[in-house]
């Protein structure tokens, strides 16, 4: 069956491939003017940057192919590079790849440049930062280099813009297909030579690269083929085992170095005086075991202040702008339930979005900052002892810091850590550590139950509580990585084998396009999810709508008469009809929060929270907190009736706490134990359902996000059941 | 001996890295095959990584990491 022509041009696919830090994606803005439209590959966490690029030849796509030292893929990244290149991954392979190649490191480019001349498609070489390399003293020459490889090759700077013409000429012109291979034994070509055709009979491509990925990848790779294909390839394998003590593999392997050494002659010339080793003398500092980590300390303690206490007014500016909206729409729409949609739904919602987005800003940036600048490998380096304790890799680190901030940055930056169950693991644990969410939380609770508390040792109670809060935290997030790491993501603790780039000046473009695209991704991709979830719990605590009926409405209005009376000084009668007003408006508040189905919900749930020391009213709070937890703070407001305006630095609200007694026993209901049970809830609960959208954009899919939800939930359930069962015993009650 | 005993500033031949496994594989592609030059920059301290210069780059491996590359005498 032949195919229908198609109607339309088909675009030209260029993928641009390299290892990590070669400047690749600065050399994709320079080519491209950094309009990059950021997805992430199906099913992955692994951006897909794309661009278009206009032609002479028609419509181009430009494909910033993840960095990779390899083409045999071992992490998540290599894995969707090769993909990418050979067309597994969602539709046709590359038409052109352009391999690009740091100058200063030519070896090690040089070895991936190799594996893609295997794939015998049409291939270009950019030998990138040609500047810096002239700066250190070392002229290389693309020109030998290209004729050695039989590929065109350019110099290039995409720092300064160098060459960028001469390799969008070179683009035009479509490259040319290889046909220099690194030498091999005879019985090894003979070998190849025999996949090859197996694969071609059996319609696939049959590249060299892709016999020699097959021939040398674990049975696995081979298993996704046709059963005769498979079965022949694996003989070929078995055959080669015999070949000679080395695998397939690493004869390979070892032959690409061998003729990297011979094409390697003659091209690197020194221009100048050798400049010394700047990168080298930075690091004897910045790496060392105990400046180096007082050095990170001070970083990390650097930007979780800027992080925190940055993005304080810029936040404070959000909710004022969230804040005069709702006013301004309010006074414009008429009074009503869509009214009350859009503005305690929709823009509130809008606004849950945009409260995230100052700190996530400078966080990006920061991250940007210490990747491009290649501060990011050093701290990994340092990190790496106590981290591997618990079987993660020094990279995990950073996001478990941010997310005392924010859990949402916290799991974006888990993007840094390269084996995906390690980058889940440090996912799943960043949400224990308490962010500045929770912090008003404890604020109320400590305030309200300890503010009378004896100092311990000299140190206030209040404060020993909310450091053993936090601590509670770290020390849940490192039994989990533990356990998730022993059971269902059990792997060794990750090997570690890290480059460590030489040191660079980031550039501002490459920062604010990395900061750009982050951002809109988050806005577009947890966006929605947060609004929708916004509007649900809107709805939940507001409806159904029941009026507080005319003898109530009564009886509210002659308590707050005989309130005014009391006073010592009379009260003017518009005052008394305002406070009069406020006290019905108020009153008609909770009555319709308690017969919401959130306050349904409340009641329903009593059951399952009573033993925790909850009653019904915190239940709404706890149900209200799901939205984003500070939440809890104003919704308790609304049930205790003083107002959701109230802070946690209230005193109205504290005191309304206290008064609240246990209709039963006449006792207080909130008692010191109660608290210290509700902080531990909030410490280990996942509540925050921007969080699970973060966790489900990152994951690509519900399913860690659910589990997450059910862990820490029942987590905190249990702990807080032991906190108030054996605090009881121990007659605290 | 091993990579992991190497002396620092006293360069090396790499004569193999066993034993025959994927990470094997990965410390070779990164550069660690037959004949190539190594050098210690800094060793493992405190238990700490150390970090090698290799073709002219510089990386980093745990000690145990190390430990799998067999120096030519």
């Amino acid at each position: 069956m032949s195919a229908a022509p198609s109607p339309k041009v088909e675009t030209y696919r260029i993928a641009l491939a390299g290892n990590p830090n070669v400047g690749k994606t600065a050399l994709f803005n320079q080519l491209t003017g950094a309009r990059a439209r950021v997805a992430n590959y199906p099913g992955t966490t692994v951006e897909r940057r794309t661009a278009a690029l206009r032609l002479e030849r028609g419509p181009a796509e430009l494909i910033d192919v993840p960095g990779s030292h390899s083409l045999v893929a071992r992490s998540r990244d290599e894995e969707v590079a090769h993909d990418v290149l050979t067309g597994r991954m969602g539709g046709a392979r590359a038409d052109l790849i352009i391999v690009v190649i740091d100058a200063t490191h030519l070896q090690k480019g040089l070895y991936l440049a190799l594996q893609l001349l295997e794939l015998e498609r049409p291939m270009i070489l950019a030998l990138n930062q040609v500047d810096a390399a002239r700066a250190g003293g070392l002229e290389v020459s693309a020109a030998l280099l290209g004729k050695r490889l039989g590929i065109p090759a350019v110099s290039v700077s995409a720092t300064t813009g160098e060459g960028i013409p001469e390799l969008l000429l070179a683009i035009e012109a479509g490259g040319a297909i290889p046909t220099v291979l690194a030498p091999i034994s005879d019985a090894d070509a003979q070998l190849l030579a025999e996949a090859q055709s197996a694969l071609r009979a059996g319609g696939h491509d049959g590249s060299r690269g892709e016999a020699a990925y097959l021939l040398s990848s674990a049975s696995s790779a081979r298993a996704a083929l046709a059963d005769d294909l498979a079965d022949s390839l694996d003989r070929l394998v078995a055959t080669a085992a015999t070949r000679g003590p080395e695998t397939f593999g690493r004869r390979l392997i070892a032959a690409r170095y061998v003729f990297i050494d011979q094409i390697a002659v003659g091209v690197v010339t020194a221009s100048g005086a050798a400049v010394p080793d700047r990168s080298g003398r930075i690091d004897r500092v910045v790496t060392h075991p105990a400046v180096g980590l007082l050095l990170f300390a001070l970083a990390t303690i650097g930007l979780f202040q800027l992080v925190y206490t940055g993005s304080e007014p810029l936040i404070g500016g959000v909710e004022a702008g969230v804040g005069w909206l709702q006013e301004w729409l309010g006074a414009k729409l008429p009074e009503g339930a869509l009214r009350e949609l859009i503005l305690d739904g929709l823009v509130a919602g809008v606004g849950n979005v945009a409260v995230f987005l100052p700190q996530l800003i400078i966080l990006f940036t920061a991250i940007a900052l210490l990747e491009d600048s290649g501060y990011m490998a050093r701290a990994a380096f340092l990190l790496d002892r106590p981290m591997s304790r618990v079987g993660l890799h020094g990279k995990a680190f950073l996001p478990l810091m941010t997310s005392f901030a924010c859990a949402i940055p916290g799991i974006a930056a888990a993007r840094t850590v390269e084996q995906p169950r390690d980058r889940l693991v440090t996912m799943l644990i960043a949400p224990f550590m308490s962010c500045s969410a929770r912090l008003p939380i404890y604020t109320l609770v400590i305030s309200a139950l300890f503010a009378s508390a004896q100092p311990v040792l000299g140190l206030s109670a209040g404060g020993l509580i909310m450091a053993s809060m936090y601590l509670l935290g770290i020390a849940a997030a490192f039994f989990t990585a533990w356990l998730l790491k022993r059971t269902v993501l059990a792997a060794p603790a990750p090997p570690l084998v890290l480059e460590l780039p030489d040191y660079r000046l980031p550039s501002l473009r490459g920062v604010l396009t990395h900061v750009w695209s982050q951002s809109r991704a988050f806005i577009t991709q947890s966006g929605p999810v947060i609004v929708a979830l916004s509007i649900v719990l809107w709805a939940a605590m507001s409806y159904p709508n029941s009026a507080l009926d005319g003898a109530a409405k009564t009886a509210v209005e002659q308590t707050a008469r005989l309130a005014a009376a009391g006073a010592p000084e009379p009260v003017p009668e518009e005052e008394l009809s305002a406070a009069v007003a406020a006290a019905v408006a108020h009153a008609e508040g909770q009555h319709r929060l308690q017969n919401s189905v959130a306050g349904t919900l409340g009641h329903a749930i009593e059951p399952v929270i009573a033993p925790l020391g909850f009653d019904w009213k915190i239940g709404i709070g706890l149900i209200g907190s799901f939205a984003a937890r500070e939440v809890l703070v104003s919704t308790l407001g609304q049930v205790y009736g003083v107002g959701a305006d109230e802070g946690e630095e209230s005193p109205v609200l504290r005191e309304a706490l206290l008064r609240e007694t246990d209709p039963a026993t006449g006792k207080p209901r909130f008692t010191p134990l109660v608290g210290v049970s509700l902080m531990v809830f909030f410490v280990l609960a996942m509540q925050c359902l921007s969080t699970v959208a973060a966790l489900r954009r990152e994951t690509g899919g519900w399913r860690w996000p659910l589990a997450s939800i059910v862990y820490m939930n029942g987590l905190a359930w249990i702990a807080s059941f032991a906190t108030f069962q054996i605090g009881t015993l121990l007659g605290y009650a | 001996m091993t990579l992991a005993d190497l002396l620092p500033d006293s360069p090396a031949r790499v004569a193999r890295v066993v034993p025959f496994d994927t990470l094997s594989e990965r410390l070779m592609e990164m550069g660690l095959v037959a004949g190539a030059e190594v050098m210690v920059i800094s060793p493992s301290r405190l238990g700490s990584p150390m970090q090698i210069r290799v073709r002219g780059y510089k990386l980093s491996l745990r000690r145990q990491e190390a430990q799998r590359v067999e120096l030519a005498s």
